[in-house]
């Protein structure tokens, strides 16, 4: 019988090094050709190794297991390896992907590699597309990404570079080139124009209300109208009003 | 065209435009009235040019009252009342400039006039005066209400908070990942190295009884929040070896700080999993403890793979800058910075009291 090849890979050496034993004792036939501690190293060593067998650790630096998945060749099975997490095993359970959950149990184990023997020796029998259940299993468990919104404004001052969360802000204001981000306490320059923050931010959380003018929707306290008609925006966290300009207004029209 | 969604409710305002069209078709038909009295009264130049004046003058007066309520509305009461009074006597010296060009009656400038312009004057101050009281009492007790229904909705995230903190309290007694990833090691290591087991089961049996007993109390010191992230950082360290450095510092006098619990330890758990775990070199997390102008400030820095722009603010943070802002309003913060030369600062200030 042709010699089957497995390679493991997680970024802890205990769980490596106890798997290696497990499988050791568990089918002694099997030869484990090498140990990866990240994806990166995992990918490599698949290309250059050509296991028949891949026990992949889902979560790991660099490249996760679901991506080495998707990269890996059809000659190589892939068994991922995941600790709880509600999802993932939802997705797995839904999926025809071969998966073992931390703690791995002896019995699980055992099952595992019987069911791993007999598709190793049916070398020609039909394989399942792997590639496009691995794609729908990373959308389904990346979902809360969405779509990827600016989160974070990096802001210079003195010496540091402050992250600020753009739920703290309440405006955005144009200054030639660059934009004043106004926070209940503070005020930030930052090298980003009005049009490119407008574009980057989620639209169902900040509004354009002037060409120079953005505003946090969550920060409106109310609009009222001025003598002329404008609205105006009042604020909950800061004191100023914000005018909104006649090309923006039909945004406020419907109250 | 992009989705837009409303803006949450707004309050209706006393200067839109529906409001001021109410008001006046009030005035029109009070000062009609007006008019027809002081005609019966056998004051003035006959009922069509009272009319004219009684219009102006008030009309005038509500313009001048209004504005002068609108720009001073936030200021003292004698401030509020000055404004009012000198509204007044602008608009009907207006009004009454008014009525005597559209009317030719130019009663303010004629010598003649003159007692007549004196009479009206004072007649106007007087019934402007009765007017803008009634105004300014119904602009007040709109404002009182808003302040109201401000106040019930303050109170009320308030209690909103104050529920969901308790609630993820309770959840975030132990991460899932962390205690599932835990006892792995703890079997992986049972079979070949059992004193390396043992000591984990007794680091992570150690951390347990510390992290459930401070969620449950009100308060912690910071030498005991620092006791049980040297505790989860031990099994770390156990789990990731070389890819995890450590450690923790507390300036003199710090330790016997009182600090709302759970408020650190989530922050060091981000930094080890998002940040420390996520690098195939690992890194270093180095926790802080200092005073600073009166506010007791911890930093937490760690040298992983840092915060991408996009990624979004964790449940478990959002959930500390609210607590720290209900407990301390804008003396508590939590800030996040770069740190050099990778990797991610966070910080946290808080007003202090000892133990």
């Amino acid at each position: 019988m042709p010699l089957i090849k497995a390679i493991i890979a997680d970024d802890e050496q205990t769980l490596r090094a106890s798997l290696l034993n497990r499988l050791q004792k568990l089918w002694p036939e099997l030869y484990i050709c090498g140990e990866a501690a990240n994806g990166l190293e995992a990918l490599e060593l698949i290309r250059k190794e050509h296991p028949d067998i891949a026990f992949l650790d889902i979560r790991m630096p660099g490249l996760s297991g679901l991506e080495v998945a998707k990269q890996c060749p059809e000659s190589c099975r892939v068994v991922f390896i995941t600790a709880y997490d509600q999802y993932a095993v939802e997705a797995f359970e839904n999926s025809a992907l071969d998966y073992l959950l931390k703690p791995v149990k002896d019995v699980r184990l055992k099952k595992m590699i019987s069911r791993l023997q007999k598709q190793c020796s049916a070398p020609n029998g039909p394989k399942p597309d792997l590639t496009g259940t691995v794609e729908k299993l990373l959308q389904s468990l990346e979902s809360n990404k969405a779509r990827e919104y600016l989160q974070w404004i990096r802001a210079q001052t003195g010496e540091t570079l402050k992250l600020i969360p753009v739920t703290e802000v309440c405006y955005f204001q144009a200054s030639d080139k660059y934009t004043v981000v106004m926070t209940p306490t503070a005020e930030y320059l930052i090298r980003v124009s009005i049009k490119q923050l407008a574009e980057e931010l989620d639209p169902n959380g900040f509004w354009r209300i002037h060409r120079k003018t953005i505003v946090n929707l969550n920060d409106i306290s109310r609009v009222g109208r001025s003598i002329t008609g404008r609205y105006e925006i009042h604020l909950t966290r800061r004191p100023e009003t914000l005018i909104v300009s006649r090309s923006y207004s039909h945004l406020f029209k419907q109250m | 065209m992009k989705e837009m969604i409303a803006p949450p409710a707004l309050v209706k305002d006393n200067y839109g435009v529906r409001s001021v069209i109410r008001d006046l078709l009030f005035m029109v038909l009070i000062n009609t009235m007006i008019a027809l009295f002081l005609t019966s009264l056998h004051f003035g130049g006959g009922f069509g040019s009272n009319v004219v004046f009684s219009q102006c003058i008030g009309l005038a007066v509500y313009a001048c009252v209004k504005a002068s309520y609108w720009f001073l509305r936030d200021k003292s009461l004698v401030i509020n009342l000055s404004g009012i009074t000198i509204a007044i006597a602008v608009g009907v010296l207006i009004g009454i400039a008014c009525g005597g060009a559209i009317t030719g009656h130019r009663i303010m400038f004629n010598p003649e006039g003159r007692e007549l312009f004196l009479k009206a004057f004072y007649i106007s101050l007087l019934l402007g005066a009765v007017i803008s009281y009634l105004f300014i009492s119904r602009e007040k007790l709109a404002d009182a209400r808003a302040n109201i229904q401000e106040e019930k909705i303050r109170r009320l995230a308030q209690e909103k908070l104050a529920v969901e903190m308790h609630l993820k309290l309770l959840q975030a007694q132990i991460e899932p990942h962390f205690l599932f990833n835990t006892l792995s090691n703890i079997h992986g290591l049972m079979e070949k190295d059992h004193a390396r087991a043992e000591k984990m089961l007794l680091d992570f049996t150690s951390y347990l009884r510390k992290s459930l007993s401070q969620s449950r109390s009100e308060e912690t010191t910071v030498s005991d929040e620092m006791d049980l992230i040297t505790a989860y950082l031990d099994i770390c360290k156990t789990r990731m070896g070389d890819r995890l450095k450590y450690s923790i510092h507390l300036a003199p006098g710090t330790g016997e700080i009182l600090l709302p619990p759970m408020l650190v330890q989530p922050l060091v758990e981000n930094g080890v999993r998002h940040g420390l775990e996520q690098a195939v070199a690992g890194g270093e997390i180095t926790v802080e403890a200092m005073v600073h102008n009166n506010l007791l400030r911890i930093t937490i820095a760690d040298t992983g793979i840092g915060m991408s722009q996009t990624s979004q603010p964790g449940v478990g943070t959002e959930n500390i800058r609210e607590r720290l802002r209900s407990l301390y309003g804008d003396k508590g913060q939590l800030t996040f910075a770069e740190n050099q030369p990778q990797g991610l600062k966070t910080m946290i200030e808080l007003p202090y009291a000892i133990d």
